[in-house]
This record gives C-alpha cells, structure tokens and sequence, in this order.
C-alpha cells in the first residue's frame, strides 16, 4: 500500500500533472483500491468546509497585502531607505538586499514576486558599486526565502491547518528562528567581505541627515509588519483578523502616496486571486488526501514502518531532514510542504518531536530549497532578472547561505528552544 | 473557438475582479469588526462567517482565471528535460487530469448544494444564514472552472490537431521563469 502511494504520488508529479491534480487522483485511487467505503461522496462537503474556513481567509490577505506594497511603489521605497541605514557595514547593499526581502517577503505570498521587486532595483547597483556579481546575486536569493519563516508567513499557516496545529503558536515559534536567520545571513555577509574585501564593493556612508529623511520611507512598511505581527502576538487579534488590518492599513499608505487607484487595485487583485485559486485548490485536494490516507490507515503503517526499524528518534529525524532536503533540489516549496506535511509529521510525533518545533524546522528545509540547484526557484528569478551571464554565478553566490540555513538546521535539531522559548512563555 | 476562448477568457477576468472585490470588502468588514470590538466593545457578529463565505466564492470564481493564467502549479523537474512533443502530451494528460478533478469536486459539491436546498439548511451560528445563498455562487464558479477547462483542452487539442503545436503550448504548457518575471515587471 505504502509502494503503491508513493509511486503513484512521484509518476503524477514527475510527468508535470499540477499538484492538485496530482494529490486528488492520488486520494480518488486510493479510497477506490483500498477503502470498502465510497469517501468521495465527502468531498462536496470538505470542500466548502474548507474552503470557507476563516483561518485560510488570511491566505487571500496576505497576498493581497504583499500586492499593493509592490505595486503602490512602497516596497521600492522602503529598499532606498534600508540602503541608508545599512549601507555602511562591509558588504553594503548585501544587507539591504536581506532587510528588505525579509520584510517585504514576509508579508507577500510570492517569491517570485519579492525577489523580481528588490532584483530589478539591486541588479544595477553590481556594476555601479563594483560588488562580487556572485555574492550580491546569492543575497537577492537568499533574502527572498526569508517570508517563508517569519510570520506572517502562509505556510505557516497551511502546515498548522494540515497538522492540526496551532498557527498563533507556530507565529511565536517562527519569530526568533527567523530573525536569527537573517542574522545569519548578514553575519555570512560580513565575514565573506573582510576575508574578500574586494567583494563588499564601495561602501555607502550617508549621513544621520539623510538617514532621517529615509525614514518616513521605512517606518510605514515595519509599521504594518508590527501591527499585523504585533495584534496576533498581542491576542488582540487572529491571524485572519490581522491580515485584514494589514490590507486595511496598506491601502491607507498607498493613498497617502496617492497610489491608490482603481488600475493598481485591479492589477494587485489579479495576482492575489490568481495565487489564492491556485493554491487553495491544491489545499483542497491536500486535505481530501489527507482524510483518505488516515481512514485507510496510511498514515499510521508508515509511522508504524519507520519507528519499527528501530533508529533512534534522533536518526530517525536525521533521515527525515536528508530526504527533505534531496527533495528540495527538485521540487518547488508549495508543492513539497504539501505533500510532505501530512505524511511526515504523524511520524515525528509518534517519534516524540513536539509539532511546532518540526513545523519550524520544516520552513527552513523549504527555505533551503529555493535555493538549492537544480531546482531552486528564487535561483531562476534572479538570473532571469539579470537576463545576462551563467546561471552558475547565482548558484555559486547562493551556496555561502545554504551553508548557512544547513547550520541554522543543526542549531534546530541541537537546540530546540530556540522555536519553543517564545511559545513556551504564552501557552 | 477562438471567440469562444476569448469569451470565456474574458469573463474569467471578470470573474476574479468580482473575487478580489469581495476579498477587499472581507478585509473592511473585518477590520470594522475587530476596531469596534476593541475600542468601543461592540460586536457586529458574524464577520468571520460572513468573510468565509465570500473567500469561499471569491476562490471558485477565480479558479478559472488561475487555469487561464497557468497559475496552477507543476513541477517541472523532469518536463524540462522532455522533448518538445513529450511536453505537449504532459501538458494536455495534466490539464485533463486537472478538469477531471475539478469535475469531481463540482458534482460532490452540487450533492451537498442539492442537499442544502431540499432540507432548506441554515449555518448553525447566530446568524443562521441560509446555506443557499453562499453556495449557489460557489458551486457556479466551480461548474465555470470545469466549463473553461473544457474550452481549453479542446482548443489547445484543435490546434494541435491542425498542425500548430506551438499554440498549443502557448495554451497550456508550462510557464517559463522568464514569462513569470516578465508579467510581475509590466
């Protein structure tokens, strides 16, 4: 039965069936072949359960909400403002480069998106200011796979809706990890550029004046990250609630830039609707799956078969954290958190892993392959910006941070209070 | 065909405006809500219901843009390594499989829609809202998104058919990278 899933579940994908489809067909066949009842018939209901639930309203939110900081300009502005502020540590524009994707990519849905947006500004700035072409390419990456941690990130919340976990929990749990990532990563930045100055490029000293004078470019993008991030941490509101603030507050900001007009809302409303439908279908099948595999058992042979082999839970977890990461290079990060949530997570807890901490650990792995080759998206993006030179230099740029986000994996699996601190304090 | 391709091309455009206004209208009433909850203490009930149901159509609606769009995501690991024919066939058995699955869905959901109408259900909240009301539209749009795909397939195998595989791909096939970036940049 476990042979038969599997291979249905990689024929379907590798023959480039959408992932819908691909999860469906798989959930059709299986409650056909193995189930003495016709679970189909609770399709029709599951999906209008599901897809009217007010926890996933914040999906169609949140993308919204990344939408018209792009398209209202303000994300542009919010990336010259970090240039003045970060400019001057070794590595310059690198820093922004970070700063501004794990803002602006925390609160948009699409990578793509995010890494186009701070790319086509950035790019130009390589000959300018004679950065390592590489390296700089690796941090517009990089940055971009930051959303995916910090809430409020979407596959947060998809993983909490498939594991029956707390999303408000698994938003405390994110915060510390993801910060320290970006961390990381401008600290692999820095020590890059002091043992290769010639990397860093010409620094940019700008004055307290004209740092003063960014401000008002900055404060508003971090003002919405804090009041979504802030009203959900603060139990004033829930993550859909918060979300809605979000877009409320970002439509006032682009009126205030008098950006707000019915072409841009039109074009923002293409996008989010767009990535809603696509990935809601893919969430209604997930979940039509994940009902099949648990009524026929699936889910419990396999973590019957992988506690029964008889490693210990720490092997166990190094096994998971080896295949997650091979699977990473080939396939795209929606796809895989989906496919691998459900099936994955009953045996991490039957192995005694506390759930929030695996879903924390689960973002970095999907982090990690976006920016892993073959298949790393946010590597095509960049070089398709760049729309010169080898695909290799992106690649060569991004590994220094893979090799961060793997040492950011180890701190996970050794220290596991780093997610669980923060919510330990409030649940 | 072409017509009938631009037709429901169009419509589907339509369609996922209609879905965007209700979302942007979601995020006003919520955001009502939650402000009049905690500054004055009062509750309008009902936003997250009422929110729900209009995500709820405002994605069945959409789904058929997205299908347009080719916004439904495949892997494209080992397509991009196929020769251009194996392409089209992965692109026309996905696409089938895709309405397929979409045509499950909107025959389940029109049983449940069928139910809701015979035994006249209401939601049991407050509210008590007729279950009609928000499922009529939702189960309409799924019924678009199979009715398009529809459309799709066959134009995209017409084409096909007359010799002109290149607009079958135009169709269907994957997008590249380069397409995607080119259409956040317009």
């Amino acid at each position: 039965m476990l042979l038969k899933t599997l291979t249905i579940l990689v024929a379907l994908i590798a023959l480039a069936v959408p992932i819908a489809a691909s999860l469906g067909w798989l959930g059709l066949t299986l409650q056909y072949l193995e189930s003495p009842m016709p679970l189909h018939r609770a399709l029709g209901d599951m999906v209008w359960q599901t897809g009217t639930d007010f926890l996933l309203v914040a999906i169609p939110m949140f993308v919204l909400l990344g939408e018209i900081l792009l398209r209202a300009g303000i994300t542009e502005r919010m990336y010259d403002g970090m240039v003045k502020w970060l400019g001057w540590l070794p590595g310059g524009l690198m820093h922004s480069n970070i700063g501004s994707s794990a803002l602006f990519a925390a609160t948009s849905g699409s990578s793509v998106a995010t890494a186009a947006t701070i790319g086509t500004i950035a790019v130009p700035q390589i000959a300018e200011r004679k950065y390592s072409e590489p390296l700089f390419l690796g941090t517009i990456a990089a940055g971009g796979t930051l959303g995916i941690l910090i809430p409020p990130s979407i596959n947060l919340i998809l993983y909490g809706l498939l594991t029956d976990t707390s999303v408000p929990e698994l938003y405390l749990a994110g915060f510390l990890p993801g910060l320290l990532l970006a961390i990381l990563f401008m600290v692999t930045i820095v020590v890059l550029c002091i043992l290769r100055p010639e990397w860093g490029g010409t620094a940019i000293v700008a004055t307290w004046k004209e740092r003063l004078a960014a401000l008002p470019a900055l404060i508003p993008p971090i003002g919405i990250f804090l009041v979504v991030v802030g009203s959900i941490y603060a139990g004033i509101a829930t993550p859909t609630e918060a979300a809605s603030l979000g877009v409320v507050a970002a439509m006032i900001l682009a009126a205030f830039n008098r950006k707000l007009t019915i072409d841009m809302l039109r074009v923002a409303v293409e996008g989010t609707m767009r990535t809603t439908a696509m990935i809601m279908l893919i969430i209604l099948a997930a979940v039509f799956l994940n009902f099949v595999l648990s009524v026929i058992g699936l889910t419990q042979a396999l973590a019957d078969f992988i506690t029964g082999l008889g490693y210990t839970p720490f092997q166990t977890m190094l096994v998971i954290v080896a295949v997650l990461v091979v699977l990473g290079c080939f396939m795209e990060t929606l796809s895989m958190l989906l496919t691998t949530a459900p099936l994955v997570t009953p045996i991490v807890i039957a192995l005694g892993y506390d759930p929030v901490w695996f879903g924390i650990l689960l973002m970095v792995l999907l982090e990690t392959a976006l920016i892993t080759p073959p298949i790393g998206i946010n590597l095509y993006v960049v070089q398709g910006i760049r729309e010169r030179g080898e695909m290799l230099d992106v690649m060569k740029g991004a590994a220094p941070f893979v090799v961060t986000m793997f040492a950011m994996i180890a701190f996970l699996l050794a220290f596991p209070q780093i997610a669980l601190w923060l919510p330990s304090l409030v649940y | 065909m072409d017509r009938i391709l631009h037709t429901a091309r169009k419509t589907s455009q339509i369609l996922a405006w209609v879905g965007g206004t209700l979302i942007i209208l979601s995020a006003l009433l919520v955001t009502l809500e939650v402000v009049l909850r905690k500054l004055f203490n009062i509750s309008l009930g009902g936003a997250d219901e009422v929110s729900g149901y209009a995500f709820g159509i405002a994605t069945s609606l959409a789904l058929a843009y997205a299908l347009f769009e080719r916004a439904h995501i495949r892997v494209d690991a080992l397509y991009n390594l196929f020769p251009f024919s194996l392409k089209i066939a992965a692109s026309l058995i996905g696409l089938f499989l895709l309405i397929g699955f979409g045509a499950v869905i909107a025959w389940m959901g029109w049983g449940l829609v069928v139910d809701t109408l015979t035994h006249g259900s209401r939601s049991i909240t407050p509210l008590r809202t007729p279950l009609a009301i928000p499922q009529i539209p939702w189960i309409l749009g799924w019924f678009f998104f199979v009715l398009c795909g529809v459309i799709l397939f066959t134009a995209a195998l017409k084409a096909l058919l007359a010799g002109n595989a290149t607009k079958t791909d135009q169709l269907i096939g994957m997008k590249s990278i380069d397409e995607q970036i080119e259409e956040e940049m317009k």
